[in-house]
């Protein structure tokens, strides 16, 4: 038998997107604190040994009116390093936009690939979702076109959701509509320590999965662990 | 939830947790400081209420009580030696020390040549022994009435040095008679009835009208359920595949895969199935030339028999006698040093490098009804000639078989003479000295059993007269003597196991 000509299947890909906002709000230490706790996030990542599912991470950033790929989908590189400056505004609605592409797409999320895990990170409100106002009811903001279409995409209404809303100005309500699950909330961020424990929280629920004998089955590890009572909110 | 740092509290005293060494989202476990023979694990209770905490203190407390006075089981795992005390739910237990998960034996690394790390990192002997020691562990547990429920690679350590297997995450054992309100285990090893029970529950519970008593009916856990989940991780431990993810599935979406991990495709070597797999183990297993045709056969009865009814799968027992009977047949390519399961007077090529393996030294054993017709049969067998000349008067029967190489004695063991007690109580040692002038050497290494045993000389088999006591080690060769090893008085007479060496 020949045995040497085996060509082993790759592993299935575990894809990763993260939205980051890196509008002007952002700037200081809200940024540099993203970046420190990134470069960790992607420390551990490189570490797991024999990953059934194969992280694959894609960044997206929102600020400016545009949204910038830092990142195409792939696999952590040792070259990886990630630096946001942050300015202008949110637009929200076209990282939306962006990220369901993306994942519609089977030359970008290849049909082998585990359902998808989708990160949003924002400090205010999205600038580009016309007639948004904070007294505007939550069905209102389900009909929000960009988000509704990310969430009846064929594909990307499967993928796991996780949100952070950074300091007392976001609308949780927009974020609560993102991650659109009961079972998983909405990570409030009072101070730079929390933007630290929610990278922690998005690697461990990634880690766990990517060395699970099935890493289709999602994995969103216990909040209460982490967070204290303020920073959750479901 | 406690961390690195922090303090329990075990029998009033407190002990600090100390790194922590593994856990999931269930909980984690930590090393203990100034004691490195023992972890803790801490359950996560942050989801329970009280009662639910209570009744998982109640359930380990019986654990503790029911393992801890097994002098058996007491051995085989790391089971709750004693709980935490205070807010804390988990229990302290001894550390599996030397230890590697059986997760890394079924996990081909990226990067590595696959043929290569199959053959050198873990031999296909261990990959045996592995196999034999976790249905043999499987059925101690299963005799003292308590069910694993949770087996996954994961929870099973294998020795570096010996292949003594600790199962590790015991707290979701069971007693064989409960009836369970959740169904636990790890998908990917569960068998698929208790996928059935898991739906049934669930829809049960969103229709308000859970009946318990229900639940065993639709499937729930069992000793057979058991060994379907042991199947699995043996199948993989030999392959390297999950016997149910195929060549299609590996292409396919991973939507497809789960349904595959849990068993709803065919098994990978059904004869009428969709679901080949094109993979060098899968196909040796085919084979047989990295497991032997029972072997073979017991995991199509698991896979397609018994995939929709437990009660046609094997049992636990059938497992470890036919992974003994494969390390017998073991023999080494002399070319590249790959370990095949060898096959007498058949065409025998290393699955490696494929050379000729050559004719190898065959000891088979019989066991002879009637002494009077011992030369016959000695002529008989060294002569090929049809064992059905001896008609009804007289028969023999072939009990086992091993195959013997230079440099690696070989213990024969209760079960190679068919007895059914102590059956790896060691009891003959006996090694190929030259393989060409086929020279071994015998020796009686357990005289309590059976006091002597003598040499019989091939070319006057009727002559009775003893050469040797073999309790003493003896060398000659086996073209002149076969061994008479036993002699039993039976109420039809004299039963007679010969062994016979030959090259075959």
């Amino acid at each position: 038998m020949d045995l040497g000509n085996y060509m082993r299947k790759e592993g299935r890909s575990l894809p990763v997107f993260l939205l980051v906002d890196v509008s002007g709000s952002m700037r200081g230490e809200k940024i540099e604190t993203v970046n420190v706790a990134l470069k960790e996030m992607l420390n551990t990542f490189k570490k797991i040994e024999n990953p059934k599912g194969v992280i694959e991470l894609c960044i997206i950033a929102f600020g400016d009116e545009q949204t910038q790929i830092i990142k195409q989908l792939s696999k952590i590189m040792d070259a990886d390093q990630f630096d946001f400056k942050a300015s202008g505004s949110t637009p929200m609605g076209k990282a939306f936009q962006t990220v369901g592409e993306m994942i519609e797409n089977y030359e970008v999320v290849s049909r082998r690939a585990y359902t998808p895990t989708i990160v949003l990170i924002s400090d205010g409100n999205p600038t580009d979702f016309n007639g948004y106002n904070a007294n505007m009811t939550d069905e209102d903001i389900y009909e929000w076109p960009e988000l509704k279409q990310l969430q009846n995409g064929v594909r990307s209404s499967k993928a796991t959701r996780l949100a952070m809303g950074i300091g007392g100005d976001v609308d949780m309500r927009i974020l609560k509509a993102f991650i659109n699950n009961d079972t998983i909330p909405v990570i409030k961020a009072r101070d730079n320590d929390t933007i630290a424990k929610f990278f922690k929280w998005v690697t461990m629920s990634i880690s766990v999965r990517s060395v699970s004998v099935n890493p289709d089955i999602p994995v969103v590890a216990e909040a209460d662990d982490i967070f204290v009572k303020e920073e959750i909110e479901f | 939830m406690k961390n690195t740092g922090d303090k329990v509290l075990i029998n009033g005293h407190e002990y600090e947790l100390s790194e922590k060494i593994g856990g999931g989202l269930e909980g984690s476990v930590f090393a203990v400081n100034n004691m490195p023979n023992f972890v803790v694990k801490l359950i996560n209770t942050a989801k329970l209420g009280s009662s639910a905490k209570r009744e998982l203190r109640e359930h380990l407390q019986w654990l503790k009580n029911a393992v801890g006075a097994n002098e058996v089981l007491k051995g085989k795992m790391a089971y709750p030696m004693a709980l935490l005390e205070g807010d804390d739910v988990g229990y302290i237990m001894y550390r599996a020390n030397n230890c590697d998960s059986l997760k890394k034996y079924i996990t081909f690394p990226m990067g590595e040549e696959f043929v290569d790390w199959y053959k050198d990192n873990y031999k296909l002997k261990k990959r045996l022994q592995i196999a034999s020691n976790l249905f043999n562990s499987l059925e101690q547990i299963h005799i003292s009435g308590l069910l694993f429920t949770d087996l996954s690679p994961n929870n099973v350590m294998v020795g570096k040095r010996e292949n003594s297997l600790v199962f590790i995450d015991t707290d979701n054992m069971r007693r064989k008679r409960d009836n369970y309100l959740s169904v636990v285990g790890t998908q990917g090893y569960m068998a698929p009835e208790i996928y059935l029970g898991l739906a049934d529950v669930n829809s049960k519970l969103a229709n308000g009208e859970f009946d318990k008593n229900l639940l065993p009916q639709s499937g729930a856990l069992s000793a057979e359920s058991d060994v379907f989940s042991a199947a699995i991780i043996v199948f993989q431990l030999l392959t390297l595949q999950h016997p149910f993810v195929g060549d299609a599935v590996e292409d396919g979406t991973a939507e497809e895969e789960s349904a595959a991990l849990q068993c709803k495709t065919d098994y990978v070597l059904h004869k009428n199935g969709s679901n080949a797999s094109s993979t060098p183990f899968v196909k040796l297993f085919d084979e047989c030339k990295i497991v032997t045709p029972k072997i073979k056969d017991l995991f199509y009865r698991t896979f397609v028999d018994g995939k929709n009814n437990p009660y046609l799968r094997p049992t636990a027992i059938e497992f470890v006698e036919a992974f003994d009977e494969a390390q017998d047949m073991l023999a080494t390519c002399k070319n590249c040093g790959a370990e095949l399961v060898y096959s007498p007077q058949s065409d025998n090529h290393c699955w490696d490098c494929d050379a000729e393996t050559g004719n190898r030294v065959v000891l088979e054993i019989f066991n002879g009804y009637n002494e009077a017709d011992r030369n016959k049969l000695i002529s008989n067998i060294l002569n090929c000639e049809p064992l059905s000349e001896f008609g009804e008067r007289y028969r023999f029967i072939p009990i086992s078989t091993a195959i013997l190489e230079e440099d690696k004695p070989k213990y024969l063991k209760l079960r190679h003479f068919e007895r059914t007690a102590k059956r790896s109580t060691p009891f003959v040692k006996i090694q190929l000295m030259d393989e060409i002038s086929g020279t071994v050497r015998v020796q009686i290494v357990d005289k309590s059993i059976i006091p002597s045993c003598n040499l019989i000389d091939r070319k006057s088999p009727g002559t009775k007269f003893p050469i040797d006591d073999l309790t003493k080690a003896k060398e000659f060769s086996f073209d002149k003597f076969a061994i008479l090893l036993d002699v039993v008085q039976s109420r039809v007479g004299k039963i007679e196991t010969i062994g016979m060496l030959s090259r075959k």
